[in-house]
């Protein structure tokens, strides 16, 4: 077995899910005798248990009395949808027909003598300097740290391993 | 319905407190408990869930006072679309669903917005600075810097996944979520769930190795 085998396979192998005993004979042997391997699952291993170790984070104090509020604040009380009597319902397409009306007559009644309005005056927009603040431009915040890593997204392309999974 | 426990049926079972007795119910119980209008019900599911989804966030986005705001976030949602979770499934997969797209939405908006990205990294240096507290004297203050260290760099290395495949990874190896159920949290085959999860142990291990040797 060869160690790139043994990676494709590692991920079963720590979940006991490999059902060829051949193939797991393979991968305990593998382990056993490749230093490379050895120490590719040994610092999995620490890795993962100082993350346990480190145990979890505590909500801070009054976090539960805080999301009920803010629960509380964002409810939505669904409306009554009440239907309207008939009678309500014709006064107001009565309302609207007078309103197109209204609308309409109004289009009808320009003055060709009336004064125009006068225009708004308005100044040129004038620089005022900026407070001093640090500058970062994006180049350097992207190269700056290995923690400005830009998360990968999801319309990444799945190498091709990983389309051959997906594809079972 | 069946299921539903009302304030005044929990009371008549000789138990001290409403409260007290929601603890001991089961989550589809406590929720059917709140859809029936018992408001006590959905305190009880803020307490059952908050620290873990606080965790859960928390360890994908990697910044503890957004993922605060993004739990609360979680539990608006739940309060308003509680009627339409179809009470068959388990309520912790439909919760860490939303939990874990609000994460992804973090973190994607986050790759498009270099100064939120910028004051994450600010804060991590202010955090930095900050004296070290020593809680336990029993422990060496050495021994207990390097511990510290060690967690941050291996909390580094998360973060050095890819976004969906440090989901997988934190559901699987810190929440203990089956393959299914993390193929439901996260929307994905199973086919999908196995091959991430494979290439983030693997990509955990090369980063976390020159680390720890
Ligand atoms: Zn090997």
């Amino acid at each position: 077995m060869r160690c790139s085998q043994f990676k494709k396979h590692y991920s079963e192998f720590r979940d006991s899910l490999i059902t060829s005993p051949v193939l797991k004979r393979e991968m305990e042997h593998h382990l056993a005798i490749c230093e490379r391997c050895s120490r590719h699952n040994r610092a999995f291993e620490h890795g993962l248990y100082l993350i346990r170790e480190a145990g979890d984070i505590e909500p801070p104090s009054g976090f539960h009395r805080s999301v009920m509020r803010s629960v509380k604040l964002n409810a939505r009380t669904p409306e009554p949808v009440v239907p309207a009597p008939p009678a309500i319902a014709a006064a107001a397409m009565l309302a609207a027909a007078v309103a197109v009306f209204v609308f309409e007559d109004n289009t009808d009644s320009f003055d060709p003598g009336a004064q125009p309005i006068p225009a708004a005056v308005r100044t040129l927009p004038q620089s005022v300097p900026a407070p001093q603040i640090d500058m970062i431009t994006l180049t350097e915040l992207q190269t700056f740290t290995p923690e400005t890593r830009i998360p990968e997204t999801d319309d990444e392309e799945e190498p091709a391993d990983e389309q051959a999974s997906e594809a079972q | 319905m069946a299921t539903a426990i009302r304030t005044t049926d929990v009371r008549s079972k000789a138990h001290p407190s409403p409260r007290k007795a929601l603890k001991e119910l089961s989550d589809s119980v406590v929720v059917a408990s709140q859809l029936a209008g018992n408001e006590l019900a959905f305190a009880e599911l803020v307490e059952r869930y908050q620290k873990r989804l606080l965790n859960f966030i928390y360890r994908i986005i990697g910044d503890r006072e957004r993922a605060e705001d993004l739990v609360q976030e979680v539990f608006i949602r739940v309060h308003r679309h509680l009627h339409r979770f179809d009470q068959s499934k388990k309520f912790s997969t439909w919760i860490y669903t939303i939990g874990s797209n609000l994460a992804k939405n973090e973190l994607r908006n986050r790759s498009r917005n270099p100064l939120v990205l910028f004051q994450a990294i600010k804060k991590t240096w202010e955090d930095d600075d900050r004296p070290l507290e020593f809680e336990d004297s029993r422990h060496r203050p050495d021994d207990l810097f390097r511990k510290r260290h060690l967690r941050e760099l291996v909390e580094w290395s998360v973060n050095q996944l890819p976004h969906h495949h440090r989901a997988v990874f934190v559901l699987r190896e810190l929440e203990g979520k089956t393959y299914e159920e993390i193929a439901e949290i996260t929307n994905c085959n199973l086919g999908t769930v196995k091959s991430r999860l494979n290439r983030a142990r693997n990509r955990f291990a090369q980063v976390v190795q020159p680390l720890l040797d």
